[in-house]
């Protein structure tokens, strides 16, 4: 699955560190998120867009494989 | 979920305790044990051994817990939450769990090759008690989710 995640948290000014701290994960979480090396929970999917204020589909491209 | 047991003061202190009294008591059984018991001498040294790896594990947790800074706590409990964490453990579970299915269906031949019938029966039992609780876990999760 691909996303936008490293765009928009780029966009927004925000370190890696500083998102992972807000949503309680690991950096190294957040850095698989944006190299697309690891898929996230649903639940950590609407954190994220909780935190961005946007929706799921706006953050993650759902590919068929 | 097991992945999720994470390690607190409370656990390390029950543990420091078992450690103790596990190597005080191979130490001191070891004292009244005769020269020639050498099996139990050997068994209350496994006893000593592991009580000091209790000891040791737990002291430098509880040492950590009380020298480490709430900001790196703050981030050690998120480490241990992280969903890609746990995820991880749970592969490395499952890749040493089938690596010992393997090792202990091979030792059964082994050991029968060799002609050590009481090992090889050891190793059977331990395959079978390893997929017991592989097939009640599943069942029980197949019920539950």
């Amino acid at each position: 699955m691909k996303n936008n995640l490293e765009e928009i948290r780029k966009e927004r000014g925000i370190r890696q560190e500083d998102l992972a701290r807000e949503l309680e994960v690991s950096r190294q979480t957040i850095s698989s998120l944006e190299k697309g090396r690891y898929n996230p929970s649903i639940q950590l999917a609407f954190k994220i867009a909780k935190f961005f204020n946007m929706s799921i589909e706006e953050i993650f491209i759902y590919e068929e494989e | 979920m097991l992945c999720k047991l994470k390690r607190s003061a409370k656990s390390s202190v029950i543990m420091l305790i078992a450690g103790i009294v596990l190597a005080a008591f191979g130490l001191l059984k070891q004292f009244t044990l005769p020269e020639t018991a050498h099996v139990m001498s050997r068994l209350m040294g496994m006893f000593f051994g592991l009580g000091s790896a209790f000891v040791g594990i737990s002291a430098i947790h509880l040492i950590q817990l009380k020298i480490s800074s709430p900001e790196k706590l703050k981030w050690r409990q998120i480490e241990e939450k992280d969903e890609r964490n746990i995820q991880i453990t749970r592969i490395a579970y499952t890749i040493a769990s089938i690596s010992a299915s393997i090792m202990f269906a091979g030792l059964v031949f082994l050991f029968t090759a060799m002609g050590s019938i009481k090992e090889s029966y050891i190793c059977l039992v331990a395959l079978l008690i390893q997929s017991s609780i592989f097939l009640i876990s599943y069942g029980y999760y197949k019920k539950k989710m």
